[in-house]
């Protein structure tokens, strides 16, 4: 569980960088700039909990 | 901060912080990092632009100013901060005495309130999105009406109460959000730059130069701020906590005097990428239309990154805003010892909230922020020079405790002596608030050696005798 929500945290993180980088060279529409980033950020803060603040 | 990064410093409070409980470089840099993008990061980038900046002189002064703010954290705070191991409060107790650390404390206080404010105001325009009430503008400085109230009282009100009950909940959501909210702060930059017309890298200068920073005129009721300004307002924005030595205490955990250099980790994060990140997406509004000169954090995101935009404003204000809530409440609770840190903090996020409803703060948030700095910095200078100096001028080191007085008159007229020349050089038009820091700090350092002779030469005679005094120095210097 705490390894499937570190992976999905990456994942998210990745979005978050990738779809700004992904408008800017002509890959995605600002609407769908946007439509990723709120995805990715709900994914990040729904599973980071699970594994960030759970070191020893 | 020794268990958690956002953690205020609670424990060792009266004592040197022992050899167990120092921490590692990751700590510091963990803790620059995420609390140097905070909310007011998306107010100042876009007050720059506000005041006419250039490329040049942008880019450039935040380098350099940069700089210097790490350089004084690791030559001025860390070395006293892994030498003494004190708290801020203590080590000025020490040496001005109970009372003097009073009055030191409510001018703390009642900064770190308004700046909690500032973050509420921050925090609410991000609700301005959705319910359409009408917002501040740049020289506003009274509400703009019963929306905005609302929103502010509303959105101050639930960072008190949290701020009150559930710190700790706050900073643990603080510590979750901090690495996805620098890649939403970058986010803005990169799609700011491409909406300014940016296509490839190469291009970077010129569209910086001609579309984005291009140095005309500043907005009305603005100054117009040159390399000078970017420079000493990079510098000094955190001199209350280098300079000012308020982060003696966080220093006081680090091994190495060396850590200080962590402070790079905020500055080139939060007051270099951020800054610039949020005055391009003001450059991309003030693009789309010229006549919208309102510096309102919550739209300026939206309009790049949409919701996740907006829930980055709500939380940058929200998880800075904890802490600073909770710092001032400390602060005044100090004040009254017996008295319950719950309701002390729940009162100071009220008062904050009332402050939050005038925009003044927010939109002259450069101003007020050169403003704390030199409000509280002529303590630092007192700290570093009973520190390094009196001692090698044979005079006593933290004087209020050895000669058991509560307030040390050296201390307070050199603090007294700075404030009234600093303002008058302000009042007057002489120099500018984001500058007087400067000869402040060496005002402050001069008039408090000398009164420290004076006072101490005096005490010398009806005190001790001038071998046993001499014991006492050679004892506590910290050179030795």
């Amino acid at each position: 569980m705490k390894r499937a929500a570190q992976i999905v945290s990456f994942l998210a993180l990745g979005a978050t960088l990738a779809s700004p980088v992904l408008f800017f060279l002509d890959q995605l529409d600002l609407a769908q700039t946007q439509l990723c980033l709120v995805a990715a950020t709900l994914a990040w803060l729904l599973t980071a909990p699970f594994w960030m603040e759970h070191k020893a | 901060m020794a268990a958690e990064p956002h953690e205020p410093v609670n424990e060792y409070e009266r004592q040197p912080v022992p050899e167990s409980a120092l921490l590692g470089l990751r700590n510091y840099i963990g803790q620059f990092a995420g609390e140097h993008v905070a909310g007011t990061e998306l107010m100042i980038g876009p007050l720059f632009l506000a005041h006419g900046v250039s490329a040049f002189n942008l880019i450039v002064g935040l380098l350099i100013g940069n700089l210097l703010a790490v350089l004084s954290w690791t030559f001025f705070t860390a070395p006293i901060a892994t030498r003494a191991r004190l708290t801020l409060y203590f080590q000025l107790e020490k040496i001005c005495g109970r009372n003097l650390v009073t009055i030191y404390n409510t001018a703390n206080g009642v900064m770190f309130t308004v700046l909690a404010g500032a973050m509420m105001t921050v925090s609410a325009t991000a609700l301005g999105i959705y319910f359409r009430f009408s917002m501040p503008q740049l020289t506003d400085t009274l509400p703009t009406g019963i929306g905005w109230v609302l929103a502010v009282l509303a959105t101050g009100l639930l960072f008190s109460v949290v701020a009150a009950y559930g710190y700790r909940f706050v900073a643990r959501f603080a510590n979750i959000a901090a690495p996805w909210m620098v890649l939403v702060f970058l986010g803005f930059g990169i799609i700011g730059f491409r909406e300014m017309g940016l296509k490839s890298l190469g291009d970077f200068w010129h569209v910086a130069t001609t579309a984005v920073w291009t140095g005309g005129s500043p907005q009305p009721g603005q100054t117009k701020f040159t390399f000078w300004h970017v420079m000493f307002f990079a510098w000094f924005c955190n001199m209350a906590w280098h300079i000012g030595m308020a982060d003696l205490s966080v220093f006081r955990y680090a091994r190495k005097s060396s850590y200080g250099l962590a402070s790079a980790a905020g500055m080139y994060i939060g007051h270099f990428m951020a800054w610039i990140s949020a005055s391009v997406l003001y450059a991309v509004q003030l693009h789309q239309d010229p006549s919208n000169t309102a510096v309102l954090p919550g739209p300026l995101a939206y309009r790049a990154c949409g919701v996740a935009g907006l829930l980055a404003v709500v939380a940058a204000g929200w998880t800075t805003a904890n802490p600073t809530l909770y710092r001032a409440g400390l602060a005044f609770q100090s004040l009254v010892p017996a008295s319950s840190r719950f309701k002390v903090t729940l009162v100071t996020g009220l008062v904050a909230s009332i402050t939050a409803i005038f925009p003044i703060v927010t939109m002259r948030l450069l101003d007020f922020v050169a403003l704390w700095g030199m409000i509280l910095m002529p303590m630092g200078a007192v700290i570093f020079m009973d520190f390094w100096v009196l001692p090698r001028l044979r005079l006593r080191p933290n004087y209020a405790e050895a000669a058991g007085r509560r307030f040390n008159w050296a201390a307070g007229l050199a603090w007294l002596t700075t404030l009234g020349t600093c303002t008058w050089l302000v009042l007057s038009g002489r120099t500018e608030i984001f500058f007087v820091s400067l000869p402040g700090w060496f005002i402050t350092s001069i008039v408090y050696v000398i009164l420290s002779k004076r006072l101490q030469s005096g005490g010398k005679r009806s005190r001790a005798p001038s071998g046993a005094m001499s014991a006492v120095i050679e004892a506590s210097d910290p050179h030795s």
